[in-house]
């Protein structure tokens, strides 16, 4: 209960498990890579994504950021923590996105063991409508995936740690999101926080709030995908 | 028709979804027209001008739905082909670990053909490769060996540790399996511009594979019926970009530098593969 264990993914003849602080069957493996692989228009970029892994019986906290150093165009670099489903109710989750850390210089042994819980936190918050939209997006009872325009999407991320801690504990694993550069149709994520929609409009079923022009209503502006 | 890219990381199935469309659209696909291009191609045109940047492209991301989804007009004849551009680390741990991805099953039984990516560079090493291009007509002194994963002393063996040829065989075994009728299969020998430039004269694609991936060239002779094959040699950039481009090649246009070397050795379209897959399903 004092420590989350950790993953770590990166390339190296592919893009593959590079360190773990517990092992995972191929099953776990092939149901965690595609939320811990990303493309990247910016090199400074990075992205977030929570969801819960059933076969992992756990959530899964993780980080992904562009690895230009690594020889093959594209590479990543991710790190994600393993909350159980008792972590996920009983620990204040914002204090992790500090653990998440981009390795450097090849130095994998830190990944390699369960990482101790932070104490404490450090929280920043998102500009004003966007919180409103993610906290709009979070409570709405509409059941369809959100997805939330926003032209720096990395600004949502203490917001959204913030909005799953809030969460009722039931509730928490059914709530998943991801920022990203475009957010996609059919993405298995309830919140996706991207600075455009990736394919031709209409494809998804996804609600997209826009809450980078405002109207006056409280509630932000809202259409189908 | 939906054809099917079978290829493990970095063996040029995007790079040559998109040469194909640059072909296309720049009128360098023969008697191959596009009519209209179905869903998005945004992440064609980014790979053409990366390209043009003499850049190579990026890798694709596992959870990547993108596709080359068009309509293609071969005389009176309008055909849809639709060619899912998977990552290759789906089809690499599907094989390390003997486990089916979802997708790829669901499409075996659905496609009309399938494309199957090699690397030149990677099944026949390039000091090989000069050695055979040797004048004096000496053999080697050596045989060169299969490139296979990097052995660990100690290592248990997995089939990751399976050499390229053995994979892909493993691959087509396993699809067979699942599939009752014939499935056309192009196999694309990608980073051809390395045999070109390095063995003199150039081998025939067929000749190269028979003589570099012996295993894989008898499993396709012995399953012809199941397994009706054409195999072209292919570059998609043209050349190496890290090493530079020849000079001639640096002012040409992507779709101009890409090329493709029919099973007899023929310079051919970058369309070649998929107007023999549409001949092989009809």
């Amino acid at each position: 209960m004092d420590a989350v264990d950790q993953l770590l993914f990166g390339y190296r003849d592919g893009h593959q498990l590079i360190a773990a602080s517990r092992p995972l069957s191929s099953r776990q493996q092939r149901d965690v890579l595609p939320h811990l692989d990303a493309s990247f228009d910016q090199a400074d970029a990075q992205q977030l994504v929570g969801i819960s892994i059933p076969s992992l019986d756990g959530y899964l906290l993780g980080r992904i950021w562009p690895a230009p150093e690594r020889p093959r165009p594209g590479a990543v670099w991710a790190h994600a923590l393993l909350l159980s489903a008792e972590q996920l109710t009983s620990i204040r989750l914002a204090g992790l996105l500090g653990s998440l850390r981009r390795p450097l210089d090849e130095q994998f042994d830190q990944y390699n063991s369960a990482l101790p819980l932070p104490h404490g936190f450090e929280y920043t918050a998102a500009p004003p409508p966007l919180a409103r939209a993610l906290a709009w997006a979070v409570r709405s009872a509409d059941i369809s995936p959100q997805i939330v325009l926003w032209d720096n999407p990395d600004e949502a991320e203490g917001t959204l740690v913030a909005l799953l801690d809030a969460s009722p504990s039931a509730e928490r694993l059914n709530l998943s999101f991801r920022t990203r550069e475009r957010a996609r149709p059919n993405s298995p994520y309830r919140i996706q926080v991207a600075a455009a929609v990736a394919g031709p409009p209409g494809e998804g079923r996804e609600f997209v709030i826009d809450p980078r022009d405002p109207p006056h209503e409280s509630r932000p502006q809202t259409s189908a995908a | 028709m939906k054809f099917m890219l079978l290829g493990e990381q970095a063996t040029g199935k995007s790079s040559l979804l998109v040469a194909l469309y640059g072909a296309l659209v720049n009128r360098r696909a023969g008697d191959l027209r596009i009519v209209r291009t179905v869903d998005d191609v945004e992440f064609l045109s980014r790979g053409l001008l990366a390209f043009g940047r003499q850049e190579s492209l990026r890798r694709t991301e596992v959870d990547s739905n993108a596709a080359l989804l068009i309509e293609l007009a071969r005389g009176e004849q309008v055909v849809t082909v639709d060619i899912p551009d998977r990552s290759g680390e789906l089809l690499k741990h599907m094989l390390d670990t003997r486990v089916w991805d979802p997708d790829l099953l669901a499409q075996i039984s659905l496609a009309s053909g399938a494309l199957l990516f090699l690397r030149a560079d990677e099944l026949a090493p390039l000091e090989e490769v000069e050695m055979q291009a040797e004048p004096n007509g000496n053999a080697p002194t050596d045989e060169a060996e299969p490139i296979t994963q990097p052995h660990v002393p100690g290592a248990e063996w997995s089939p990751a540790l399976m050499p390229a040829d053995s994979r892909a065989v493993d691959l087509l075994q396993s699809m067979l399996g699942q599939r009752s009728h014939p499935l056309p299969l192009a196999i694309i020998i990608s980073a051809w511009d390395r045999v070109k430039a390095l063995i003199s004269p150039p081998p025939s694609p067929s000749e190269w594979l028979a003589d570099n991936v012996t295993l894989l060239d008898q499993y396709l002779t012995s399953n012809g019926e199941r397994l009706p094959h054409a195999i072209f040699g292919v570059s998609a950039q043209g050349g190496d970009f890290s090493a530079g481009l020849p000079g001639d090649m640096l002012g040409e246009d992507p779709w101009d530098r890409s090329f493709v070397v029919g099973p007899h050795g023929e310079r051919d379209t970058l369309a070649s593969p998929i107007l023999w897959l549409l001949d092989a399903t009809t």
